[in-house]
């Protein structure tokens, strides 16, 4: 269970983290991993049906896990 | 922007307003609690990050909090994937593309573009199909321009009034040969008792196609005498019946019906003198090779044959020219609408009605009444049946499409680059008019997304397929040609 500082020390480590990820920043944290932005380019996309689609691009969070 | 760990402690101690020491070990022990409970658990969720989860591999994997993730997602937050269907294979590169296009310009026979042209169901109007299926349909449609160059060309020889008139008259030409068949059998028999009194009936027949052939200018002055001298001729062909009776059992028939026929409209044939002239004379043409009674009985039956075809080619003409004036004064190509149309309009066309009736069984006011409508209708119908697709293509020509010009349509349905996607509403209308003064066709719109949160995009270029647009996008300058994303406008 987790006593109250550590939930507002939680709360504070993932509102730095949201606020940088929206900046697409990338962020290390020892111990843990990376967080980054990647960005996905829009490609078509050919479905079981015959129809070919252009999915949209998107900008995805990635996280690196640390070895 | 990149920050390491020091920095985040920094950033942290700041936060908890605290010393980086304290908020390093803070930050070690959420990090040990994480990981700690997702090894134990599988999963660790974390509220506003996500859950961590633990992979086959051992290692870690975040599932990103989907707010979150929408919000870094907010450029493109809210699209749906567009409906492609080209025409051809699912390769995404222009060049391919571009590549395929050609193949199917030149190789329009070749197996991937007759699957790529089924592959087009026509799922989304006005993409690839359009652009991409048109361009070996055009290159189809050559062959296809030929042939109805050819059929114009097979029509040539029908207009022309020598070869014409005998195409149309095959049917008769047809019985005539087998009415040929039985007179030479019986002309055998009594080619000794015609031979006396057919040579006079000759001599005016050679000399009368002579007369048809060689002096083309004389025609419209010579014929009256002409026609006299066949209608003597076929009065000498009527006196010279009773000799033949056994021929006559079939031809007296006809010649009664030809004469009744000629009677009638000795008048009207007498004006059409150019397609009796001319059937007249290849009739006679083609009979020269045959034996003398052949050409005898032939040029008979020619000459009862031509004042009927000759009124069923005033009657043909005339018909049509007014029907044609009909057909123009009504601005409409459709005959059937025209004829829906016919008692309802002007009273000059019911006039016209009135005089086509009268005129059908009297040939004579021919020219009182078939040239005064003339100038005053056909002009006006002709300059709208070729206007109104030319200004058809004036329009498509004029459609904004493109990547630079000014904005002057939005077209609902097409595609273009969207290079800003921002939520100050201010920013992006400045955003839009740089791109103006730059040059671009900009367009300016917002989306509402799924959190209530409204986005304003600024797109440059409108275009018919998505595959242009990916053409566009090679020519435009950093950072939008990295950075950029094709829409489609609704």
């Amino acid at each position: 269970m987790k006593n109250m500082t550590e939930n507002k020390i939680e709360k504070e480590i993932v509102t730095i983290l949201a606020a940088h990820l929206k900046k697409h920043d990338q962020l290390q944290i020892n111990g843990l991993g990376t967080f980054s932005i990647s960005h996905q380019k829009q490609e078509q996309q050919q479905e079981k049906d015959g129809r070919i689609v252009m999915n949209p691009p998107a900008d995805i969070i990635t996280f690196t896990p640390e070895k | 922007m990149r920050l390491n760990h020091d920095e985040f402690v920094a950033l942290l101690a700041k936060a908890l307003d605290s010393d980086e020491e304290d908020a390093s070990r803070a930050l070690e022990a959420w990090v040990d609690a994480v990981v700690h409970e997702t090894e134990e658990n599988g999963s660790c969720s974390v509220s506003g990050l996500g859950t961590f989860r633990k992979a086959d591999d051992g290692s870690m994997i975040l599932d990103p909090d989907t707010s979150l993730s929408m919000e870094v997602n907010y450029k493109y937050a809210g699209m749906s994937p567009i409906e492609v269907s080209p025409p051809k294979s699912v390769q995404p590169d222009a060049d391919e593309d571009a590549a395929s296009e050609a193949e199917s310009e030149t190789e329009a026979d070749t197996e991937a573009d007759i699957e790529a042209a089924d592959a087009a169901p026509g799922i989304s109007d006005p993409e690839k199909p359009d652009q991409e299926g048109d361009k070996p349909r055009d290159g189809e449609e050559v062959p296809e321009d030929k042939t109805p160059v050819e059929d114009t060309e097979q029509d040539i020889p029908e207009s022309d009034a020598p070869e014409e008139l005998p195409g149309e008259q095959d049917s008769f030409g047809i019985k005539e040969y087998e009415e040929e068949k039985l007179p030479d059998d019986l002309d055998e028999d009594k080619k000794p008792e015609a031979p006396p009194e057919q040579d006079p009936a000759e001599e005016p027949q050679l000399g009368y196609d002579s007369g048809m052939t060689t002096d083309p200018d004389e025609e419209k002055t010579d014929f009256d005498t002409d026609f006299d001298d066949s209608e003597q001729a076929s009065d000498r062909g009527d006196e010279w019946d009773p000799d033949r009776e056994p021929l006559a059992e079939e031809e007296p028939d006809a010649a009664e019906e030809l004469e009744a026929a000629e009677r009638d409209d000795a008048g009207a044939s007498s004006r059409s003198s150019a397609f009796p002239k001319l059937s007249l004379s290849q009739r006679v043409k083609s009979s020269k090779g045959a034996s003398k009674n052949r050409s005898r009985d032939k040029s008979e039956k020619i000459m009862w044959l031509i004042p009927i075809a000759a009124l069923l080619i005033v009657a043909v003409l005339l018909y049509f020219h007014f029907d044609g004036q009909r057909l123009s004064r009504t601005h409409i190509g459709d005959r059937a609408v025209v004829q829906d149309e016919i008692p309802v309009p002007l009273p000059e066309e019911e006039e016209e009605d009135q005089v086509i009736q009268e005129f059908v069984p009297s040939p004579d006011p021919v020219e009182e009444v078939a040239p005064p409508p003339d100038p005053d209708v056909t002009p006006e119908p002709v300059e709208d049946a070729t206007t109104e697709p030319l200004d058809d293509r004036i329009r498509d020509l004029a459609l904004p499409y493109g990547l630079m010009g000014p904005e002057d349509e939005v077209l609902i349905g097409a595609y273009t680059i969207v290079v800003h996607s921002l939520r100050n509403e201010r920013k992006s209308e400045i955003e839009k008019q740089r791109l103006e003064s730059q040059g671009y066709k900009a367009t300016r719109w917002s989306a509402e997304l799924p959190g209530g949160i409204t986005t304003y995009r600024v797109g440059i270029g409108q275009f018919q397929t998505v595959s242009e647009a990916e053409r566009a996008i090679e020519e435009l300058p950093e950072p939008f040609r990295s950075n950029n994303f094709i829409i489609r406008i609704r």
